[in-house]
C-alpha cells in the first residue's frame, strides 16, 4: 500500500486544506489528491485560478476537499456543467475529476460530444474499475466475466476501452498514469495543465474495499511507461496502444497527443471571458429596429 | 373592422412567404396584425395553412374563418369551403383540377396568363401578396419593399413583377386605418429571445425541438452582434447543466426547450435550486404525453412544471398571454432568478410561440438589469447563508479573493457536504421562506371586462387573447362578463383572488387542457372552487368564437 500524504503536504500550499475525507483508508483517490494539490502550486496556480468541477461518486467528494473553487454536479453530468463554466469563464483553470461510472455510465453520452467541442479541460477518471459509493457493482471498465457484488455470475457487456474511445473521437490529450506512482501522474497532470483543449487522464486507481482483483499489486505488475521514443502523435499507433491492458501489459504515458483548435478559439468573437461583457437592457435597438 | 386571411397549402409551397410579406405590408399601411400556423410535423407536403386576423383596432387572437382565402394548390381549393366565411371570397389559380368543387365566390387566376410573366411554379402566392395589399387598399410602391437578401436579383425582381400583377387584378375593399407608428411585428419565439437579450443573456444552450427551436434560431442568427454564445447540446440535460455551469459563473443563462426536452431537465432544475444558481428555462408546450402533436398546441404542462424534481424548494413559473408580455416577462424572470437564486421557468406554448403579432416597440428604457451581487470581499462571506432569502451572490472571480463551492448536496453555509439534522432544516426553511416572500413579489392577475359581472372566467398564459375578445363579444351580445388572467402562474398566494371573488358570481375556469390544471392549484392554494369550466385539448387553440359558444351552454347552468 502507498500512503505519500505526508511527503507530499506542504505547509505553503494554498491548496491543501485539513478537511476529513469520507474516503477508505487505503483509498487510491488520496494519492491523486495529494498529487493534484502539489501539481496545482507547483505549476504556479492560484486558489482563484482553479476551479475544480465533479459529479457524484467517491472521486467527486474531490472538490470539497481542495482549497479552491468547487462545482459539485450531479451524477455524469460534470462535463456539461465544466462546458458552461467554461464558456462562462475562460480564465479559470478546470479540473475535472470523476470515476468511471460517472465519466463512461452515466456521462457518456456528454464525454463524447465534448471531445468533439475540444473544450479546455483537465479530465482526471478515477477507474478503480467498480462502483465505490453504492458499493460494489460492475462499472464500464470491469472486465466481461468479472465477479461483483451485484453481478454474482460475473458480467455480462464487455468493458469499454476508454482510451482507444477517447481517441477515436479525436480527443486531443489522451494519457494514462495510476494512484500508485505519484511521480508519473504529476509528470501527466502538468502535461495535460499545458494542453489547449480536452485532456483526458485515466488513472487506475484500486478500490480496497470493493475490487479485490484490480489491487495495487495487479496494476504494478502490469504498468509499463511507453518508450522515450514513443511518437504520440500518431494516431493509428496510438490505438494500437490503447488496445493493451491486462496481463500483456499496460502502457502509462501520453498514448495521443493532437494540438488543435480549442472550442473557445472557435468563438473568435469573444474576445475576453464572457462573464465580464457588460449588457445593457437597450443593446436589442438595433434588432428592433429590422423587426418595424 | 376585422378581416382574416388563411393561406393554405402544402409545406414547401410559399405559405411562410406569402405570409410574410402579407404580415409586413399590411402592417406598414397602419394595420394590426395576429397570425398563427397550422401546420402539420412534416418538412414538405401535407396541408399547413397561416391564419392571419387583420384590424383597425388591436388584434388579439385569430379567427377561425377567412374573408380571403388563398389556395395554393387542389387540396386547399377542397378544404376553402369549410373554412370561410359567408360572402368569403377564393382565390386560387383557374387550373387547379378540384375548381369546381368550390361554389362560392371567387377570384380565378389566370395560370396561363401568368405564365407570360414567370414559369415560377410558387409565383401564384406573389401573385396573392399584391392582390392581398391592394384588397385592403395599400399602395401599389409599397410592393418595392418586396425584397429578401437571401435570394437571387432576378428572383426578387420576379417576385415584385408577380405582385405587382396580382395588384392590378384585384378591386380595393378597404382603406388603411392610419399611418403606421413605431410598430415592430414578432412572435412569441422571438419576443422570449429579446427579452433574454436586454436582460443580458450571455449564453443560451439548447437542443432543437419544436416549437421552441424558434429561439435558438433567433439567438444564434444575432450571436455575433450580440456577443453572446450560443450552442446546440447533445441533448437536453447537457442544454440545462451546461446554462447552470455557466449561471453559477456570473453568465445569464438559459435553455429552451418543449415538454418532452424539459422531461429531461427534471434533474438540473432540482440541482439549481439546491445549488442557488439563477437559472431560466423555457418551456414552450406542445401536446403531450411523449411525442404527442409536435406541431400543436396544449396548456398541459402546468402540474408538471411546478412541482418538477424531486425534493422541496422555491420556484417561480411565469406564462407570457402576449407576444409583448413574452418579452416583458422574460426579461424579469432573469431578475427574479437572480434576486431569489431559483430556477425560473417560462410557459410558453405553441400558440405564443408561433403567433405573429404587430405591437408597440419595446419601451427597453424603462428595464433595469439587477443582479443583486455582492461585489465586495467580506471576509465573513457565507455563499449559502441560511438567513439569506435574496441576494448577496457571489460567483467565482467576483472578488479577487473570495472562494466559491457550488454544491448539489445538503450542505453548510459554506457549500459543505453535511448530514447533520440542524442544518438540514436550516436549508429547508430557507427554501420555505424564500417561496412566501416570492409569492408578494409576483404580480396580481389582470382584470379585463364588465365591472358589474356575474361571470367570472379565469385563464393564464396565452388563453388571454381570445379568451379577451370573447369577453368583448359576450358583453356586446348583453351579457355581464369579464375576466382575470395570469402571467405569474406560481407559486401563488392565498389572497390572490380575494379582490374578484363575490357570492353570486359564476367562476369559470378557462383553459388549453382537459384537467383544469391551473383551476386545481387556485382551488389548492386559495380555497377559491371554479363551478365551470372551458377546455380546449384537441391540438388546437381556443378562439374567442370556441369560447363564447361554449359560454352560451354553460350560461344558464
Amino acid at each position: 500500500m502507498i500512503d505519500n500524504k505526508d511527503t507530499l503536504k506542504t505547509v505553503d500550499n494554498p491548496f491543501v486544506t485539513n478537511n476529513p475525507t469520507s474516503w477508505c483508508p487505503g483509498c487510491g483517490n488520496f494519492s491523486i489528491l495529494d498529487t493534484l494539490n502539489k501539481t496545482l502550486f507547483d505549476v504556479g496556480l492560484k486558489p482563484q485560478d482553479v476551479l475544480l468541477v465533479s459529479g457524484i461518486g467517491q472521486a467527486a467528494k474531490l472538490p470539497h476537499y481542495i482549497h479552491a473553487h468547487g462545482l459539485n454536479t450531479l451524477h455524469g453530468r460534470a462535463v456539461p456543467s465544466a462546458l458552461g463554466a467554461h464558456v462562462a469563464n475562460n480564465a479559470l483553470k478546470i479540473i475535472l475529476n470523476s470515476g468511471d461510472g460517472d465519466t463512461y455510465g452515466e456521462g457518456g453520452n456528454h464525454l463524447l460530444h465534448n471531445f468533439r467541442r475540444n473544450i479546455d479541460i483537465v479530465h482526471i477518471v478515477h477507474n478503480n474499475q467498480v462502483y465505490g459509493l453504492t458499493k460494489g457493482q460492475g462499472s464500464p471498465t470491469t472486465p466481461l466475466g468479472q465477479v461483483t457484488r451485484l453481478q454474482f455470475d460475473g458480467m455480462r457487456s464487455e468493458a469499454i476501452n476508454p482510451l482507444a474511445f477517447a481517441i477515436s473521437l479525436g480527443c486531443g490529450f489522451v494519457a494514462r498514469s495510476f494512484s500508485g506512482d505519484p511521480e508519473h501522474l504529476e509528470e501527466m497532470i502538468k502535461a495535460a495543465i499545458d494542453h489547449k483543449g480536452y485532456a483526458l487522464i485515466d488513472v487506475m486507481q484500486p478500490c480496497v474495499s470493493f475490487n479485490k482483483i484490480n489491487t495495487y499489486k495487479w496494476y504494478k505488475d502490469r504498468a509499463f511507461k511507453l518508450a522515450a521514443d514513443y511518437d504520440p502523435t500518431d494516431k493509428i499507433k496510438a490505438f494500437e496502444m490503447a488496445q493493451m491492458f491486462g496481463d500483456e501489459g499496460i502502457p502509462m504515458g501520453i498514448l495521443y497527443k493532437e494540438d488543435k483548435s480549442d472550442f473557445m478559439s472557435r468563438i473568435p468573437h469573444i474576445t475576453k471571458p464572457l462573464v465580464s461583457y457588460d449588457r445593457k437592457p437597450d443593446d436589442i435597438e438595433k434588432l428592433l429596429d429590422g423587426l418595424v | 373592422m376585422r378581416k382574416t386571411i388563411i393561406i393554405a397549402g402544402a409545406a414547401g409551397e410559399g405559405i411562410n412567404t406569402v405570409e410574410l410579406y402579407v404580415e409586413k405590408l399590411l402592417k406598414q399601411e397602419g394595420y394590426e396584425i395576429y397570425a398563427y400556423k397550422n401546420y402539420m410535423s412534416r418538412v414538405r407536403g401535407g396541408y399547413n395553412y397561416s391564419t392571419i386576423t387583420i384590424g383597425q383596432e388591436r388584434v388579439y387572437s385569430v379567427e377561425s374563418h377567412a374573408d380571403l382565402f388563398i389556395a395554393l394548390n387542389a387540396e386547399a381549393v377542397e378544404n376553402a369551403s369549410a373554412q370561410i366565411k359567408d360572402g368569403g371570397l377564393l382565390i386560387a389559380l383557374n387550373g387547379l383540377k378540384s375548381k369546381d368543387e368550390f361554389k362560392g365566390k371567387a377570384v380565378w387566376v389566370d395560370e396561363e396568363a401568368l405564365k407570360n410573366i414567370t414559369k415560377n411554379k410558387n409565383a401564384f402566392g406573389m401573385v396573392a401578396v399584391g392582390m392581398i395589399i391592394k384588397w385592403f387598399g395599400g399602395h401599389e410602391s409599397i410592393l418595392e419593399k418586396i425584397n429578401n437578401k437571401k435570394w437571387s436579383d432576378s428572383i426578387n425582381s420576379t417576385n415584385k413583377e408577380s405582385a405587382k400583377w396580382g395588384y392590378e387584378q384585384m378591386e380595393s375593399a378597404h382603406k388603411p386605418a392610419r399611418a403606421d407608428e413605431e410598430r415592430i411585428i414578432l412572435n412569441g419565439n422571438q419576443a422570449v429571445a429579446l427579452g433574454a437579450l436586454s436582460a443580458g443573456l450571455g449564453f443560451y444552450c439548447a437542443y432543437p425541438m419544436a416549437p421552441s427551436t424558434g429561439i435558438i434560431n433567433y439567438l444564434s442568427a444575432h450571436e455575433k452582434k450580440m456577443n453572446i454564445v450560443v450552442e446546440q447540446a447533445e441533448d437536453e440535460i447537457a442544454a440545462a447543466m451546461s446554462a447552470i455551469g455557466s449561471a453559477s459563473n456570473g453568465v445569464r443563462s438559459m435553455t429552451g426547450t418543449s415538454g418532452g426536452g424539459f422531461a429531461l431537465m427534471v434533474e438540473s432544475i432540482g440541482f439549481a435550486a439546491v445549488s442557488e444558481v439563477p437559472i431560466v428555462i423555457c418551456n414552450v408546450q406542445r401536446p403531450g404525453p411523449a411525442t404527442g402533436l409536435p406541431t400543436r398546441t396544449e396548456q398541459a404542462d402546468l402540474a408538471f412544471v411546478v412541482t418538477a424534481s424531486q425534493g422541496e424548494f422555491a420556484r417561480i413559473v411565469i406564462a407570457p398571454r402576449t407576444v409583448s408580455d413574452a418579452y416583458y416577462s422574460t426579461f424579469r424572470a432573469f431578475n427574479l432568478a437572480e434576486k431569489y437564486q431559483v430556477p425560473v421557468i417560462i410557459l410558453s406554448d405553441q400558440l405564443l410561440a408561433d403567433s405573429v403579432q404587430s405591437i408597440d416597440r419595446f419601451d427597453t428604457s424603462s428595464l433595469k438589469i439587477q443582479r443583486h451581487l455582492k461585489e465586495d470581499f467580506d471576509p465573513k462571506y457565507k455563499r449559502y447563508d441560511f438567513e439569506n432569502i435574496s441576494g448577496n451572490r457571489k460567483y467565482p472571480g467576483l472578488d479577487p479573493q473570495t472562494l466559491i463551492m457550488t454544491d448539489s448536496h445538503v450542505h453548510d453555509e459554506y457549500g459543505k457536504v453535511t448530514e447533520s439534522e440542524e442544518m438540514t432544516i436550516a436549508l429547508k426553511n430557507k427554501f420555505l421562506n424564500r417561496i412566501e416572500v416570492i409569492k408578494k413579489e409576483l404580480s396580481a392577475p389582470e382584470f379585463y371586462g364588465s365591472e358589474n359581472y356575474d361571470t367570472l372566467f379565469i385563464s393564464w398564459g396565452s388563453t388571454y387573447g381570445a379568451l379577451r375578445e370573447a369577453v368583448d363579444e359576450l358583453n356586446s351580445r348583453e351579457n355581464e362578463v369579464a375576466m382575470i388572467s395570469f402571467t405569474d402562474v406560481f407559486p401563488v398566494r392565498e389572497n390572490v383572488l380575494e379582490p374578484f371573488i363575490r357570492p353570486d358570481v359564476k367562476i369559470v375556469n378557462v383553459e388549453g387542457n382537459a384537467m383544469n390544471q391551473f383551476g386545481k392549484i387556485l382551488r389548492m392554494e386559495t380555497g377559491v372552487k371554479f363551478s365551470h369550466s372551458i377546455n380546449r385539448y384537441d391540438g388546437r387553440p381556443f378562439t374567442s368564437a370556441y369560447i363564447a359558444d361554449a359560454y352560451e351552454v354553460i350560461k344558464n347552468d
